[in-house]
């Protein structure tokens, strides 16, 4: 009788143990495979921010840059289908969910930032990962051209300024006043964004 | 015995067996022991190590794809200035790549913001010449190939702005009709006519009728007047470039009009007159009176409307050569940076024939010169700047000279030296000057006969190029050994002493790239040629340099700008692990770019 209980007991550890190994084991196996998904996407990424290359030369905008939000929202669109283009072209479709998070914006430089983010689609440690790439139009230009009637904007303000100003430390870009006028954006309060000066 | 035997073996037995079960449950109890301290451990250990390893590689390659996507980015991202005026790209050091390098490892979480990454960055900078020639090489294509769109551009204006223009004249030569029509609005002819048949005591009856016609014909002046000024805010919309025409032409047509305004106020001051005195007796005078301002009226239209006709013709004939020759820019001479000095020790390698020839295209291109609407000019692209410190830039490329006389001086008299050796061979092949050299020598003794012969023929050559020179400078084209009618000095006129005044021509303001005479242009892109790339490229960059510093309000100059870098940092991680990564990369294939992986 002591036997048996003795077996029985070896018997539920065995199981316990082999359960615990087996799910261990799957984590772990799901864990080594997050590498190789976030190998694949980042190639995916890397893809997309050629094409995009490609995509963005209408997108440059006034001088060189994308700040208006219907395009801003359009480039992430087209992001997200190039990116869905690329991830199914990789066979990773249903290995990461989440990917309708992925994004492009304009950032600090002028330039747009595309943002891949996803979930994995199995038992891992790790539940999500996510790359931010700088993603340029093949030649853009940086908007300076030493004109006199030119003053600088930024991604989210509503002012423009000269190029001195310590608005612009985040994000600079050239702009001629007259457009910068006809586009709603106001003199800054601190430079006043005076055209007669030398701005660059 | 032997049953007592048998039950001690059974027992010993039942207790082997019972022993050997213990020993089975416990070796049972072991394994799974051993499994689930030593092997799952070791196992878990040993993915988490795999796991560990792989994820330093993944890092170091995400490391390097985010470098590269930053690389590409910072390269694509160009300077303004130089791309629109001299299709130059390239890209301002600072910020420079490293920045966003750093940026985006952080945004990646690839390291802490706390963390300092030393960056190795160098540039290649347009300073250094073999990057600027490299630079400019590629520039020299772009260029070529804008000024070719331009060309088609600028011919499809041409003939859409010459489209506008005779709109512009038909618009105006209705207009003109219009104002003609005053004339016959007012019924000149009819009322001279009814003024002549009308009878005795019909006279006033007929005064009246010339006064509520006047009144009428005010009114319609006044529609005119209205009309007049539509079309012309019209024109303005449509062209630009008719803006100053249609001005020019407005105050003359207006002029007009209040004369035609004049004429008939003063029959309706004469019409009122005649009503204040209602006699008869002077109807004869009156007769004559109101005849003569009416004819006077008319000639006044008709001349008006010649002038106006002819001024418009004229217009058009002028707007159409500023078309097709270009407008003259006017620029202000002023020094070019005073620290611009660019010495090219090393020696550069060698370019070949047809890219010399396509850098100096480019250098004539983008670059003014003394005779700008030259007809071999054949750049399309206008630049934007027209305020650079030199006005005769490529003579400053073949001499050094900033003062700009000085520069003329210098390429004329290599021009001169071309002419010259060219005239020389003209003579020499030229069957019918050399029987003329001969035939006046013929009384002179040898060997003074030679010498005689020699002088006169360097005489001739070089009187000769003298006109030549002066003529290309003028903007002439000349064959380079000259056909006989091109010549314009004979050899009677230099023994008579008779030299020929030479009066400048004016361009013929039509391009032609087909006409086998050479130009001043022409002249300019051969001395570019026999110069040698060293002094072209150094004075070159001296002189992009120093458009750059004045353009930027001294700021900036061409160190401030690359056409690649060469980047190499350390990226230290928290495990330890030390990443080390360089990259050099170039916006043009020429130049070496590579990446070198850990």
């Amino acid at each position: 009788m002591k036997q048996m209980r003795k077996r029985g007991s070896v018997v539920i550890e065995a199981v316990i143990t082999f359960s615990l190994f087996l799910m261990t084991l799957i984590i772990l196996i799901g864990t080594l495979m997050t590498i190789v998904v976030d190998e694949k996407l980042d190639w995916a990424a890397m893809r997309t921010k050629d094409e995009l290359a490609f995509s963005l030369m209408p997108f440059k905008g006034h001088s060189s840059h994308l700040i208006n939000s219907i395009e801003n929202h359009l480039l992430t669109q087209m992001a997200q289908i190039i990116t869905d283009d690329k991830v199914s072209e990789l066979g990773m479709t249903s290995m990461v969910k989440g990917l309708e998070q992925s994004r492009l914006r304009a950032n600090a430089h002028g330039i747009g930032e595309l943002t891949l983010h996803y979930e994995y689609a199995f038992l891992s440690l790790k539940k999500e990962s996510f790359l931010i790439l700088p993603v340029a139009p093949l030649v853009i230009s940086d908007g300076i051209t030493f004109d006199d009637d030119l003053v600088y904007i930024t991604n989210y303000g509503e002012k423009y300024h000269l190029s001195k100003c310590y608005h612009l430390r985040k994000s600079k870009y050239g702009i001629k006043i007259d457009e910068a006028k006809a586009k709603g954006y106001e003199p800054c309060k601190n430079c006043h964004g005076g055209a007669n000066e030398s701005n660059w | 015995m032997e049953n007592h035997e048998g039950g001690a073996k059974a027992h010993t037995f039942r207790k082997v067996k019972a022993c050997l079960n213990t020993d089975s449950n416990a070796r049972k109890k072991g394994a799974v022991s051993i499994l689930m301290v030593i092997v799952i451990p070791i196992f878990i250990m040993g993915c988490l190590l795999v796991y560990q390893i792989l994820y330093q590689r993944q890092v170091n390659m995400r490391t390097e794809k985010i470098v590269l996507a930053c690389s590409d980015a910072y390269l694509s991202m160009y300077n303004g200035y130089l791309f629109d005026e001299l299709a130059l790209l390239a890209n301002n050091k600072s910020p420079g790549v490293e920045v966003m390098v750093r940026e985006y490892l952080i945004k990646n979480k690839i390291i802490d913001t706390s963390v300092e990454i030393s960056f190795d960055a160098s540039y290649m900078g347009l300073d250094q010449p073999d990057y600027f020639r490299e630079a400019i090489y590629y520039a020299s294509t772009a260029q070529i190939g804008r000024s070719i769109v331009r060309m088609g551009d600028e011919w499809i204006n041409q003939l859409s702005a010459i489209q506008t223009l005779r709109k512009v004249l038909k618009s105006y030569n209705t207009l003109l009709d219009n104002i003609a029509d005053v004339s016959k609005m007012t019924g000149i002819e009819t009322t001279l006519e009814m003024l002549t048949t009308i009878e005795k005591n019909q006279f006033l009856e007929g005064i009246d009728k010339l006064s509520a016609r006047c009144e009428e014909e005010e009114g319609k002046l006044a529609a005119i007047t209205n009309q007049l000024r539509l079309i012309e805010s019209q024109i303005k919309g449509e062209a630009a470039g008719a803006k100053a025409f249609v001005d020019s032409q407005h105050a003359l047509v207006m002029e007009a009009l209040d004369q035609a305004r004049l004429g008939i106020q003063g029959i309706k001051a004469l019409v009122e007159q005649v009503k204040d005195q209602p006699t008869l007796e002077h109807e004869v005078l009156w007769r004559e009176m109101v005849d003569e301002q009416l004819k006077d009226l008319r000639s006044r239209y008709q001349n008006e409307e010649t002038d106006l006709l002819d001024a418009l013709k004229k217009a058009i004939i002028e707007a159409e050569k500023v078309v097709f020759s270009g407008e003259e820019t006017k620029r202000k001479l002023t020094l070019p940076k005073p620290s611009a000095s660019y010495e090219i020790t090393e020696a550069l390698p060698k370019l070949s024939s047809a890219d010399r020839w396509l850098i100096n295209e480019y250098l004539l291109m983008v670059f003014s010169s003394y005779d700008e609407n030259c007809p071999r000019n054949l750049n399309a692209e206008k630049r934007k700047n027209i305020n650079r410190p030199l006005k005769a830039e490529v003579e400053y490329l073949l001499t050094g000279e900033v003062a700009e006389a000085n520069s003329l001086s210098l390429v004329r008299l290599k021009m001169f030296a071309l002419r010259e050796g060219a005239n020389l061979i003209g003579i020499i092949t030229s069957q019918e000057k050399m029987a003329t050299l001969t035939r006046s020598t013929l009384a002179i003794p040898p060997p003074w006969r030679q010498v005689a012969l020699a002088t006169m023929l360097g005489g001739w050559a070089t009187i000769e190029s003298y006109y030549d020179v002066r003529k290309l400078v003028a903007g002439e084209g000349l064959h380079l050994i000259k056909t006989p009618d091109e010549w314009t000095l004979s050899l009677e006129q230099l023994l008579e002493g008779h030299l020929p005044q030479y009066t400048k021509q004016q361009h013929t303001g039509v391009k032609s790239i087909t006409d086998p005479r050479l130009y001043y242009q022409d002249y300019l892109r051969l001395l570019l040629y026999f110069q040698t790339d060293e002094i072209t490229l150094s004075r070159t960059m001296a002189l992009m340099d120093s458009e750059l510093w004045w353009a930027s309000d001294q700021k900036a100059t061409l160190e401030h700008y690359a056409i690649g870098f060469d980047l190499h940092f350390q990226v230290e991680h928290p495990w330890g692990d030390v990443f080390d990564y360089r990259m050099k990369q170039s916006i043009y294939p020429g130049v070496p770019g590579e990446s070198v992986h850990p």
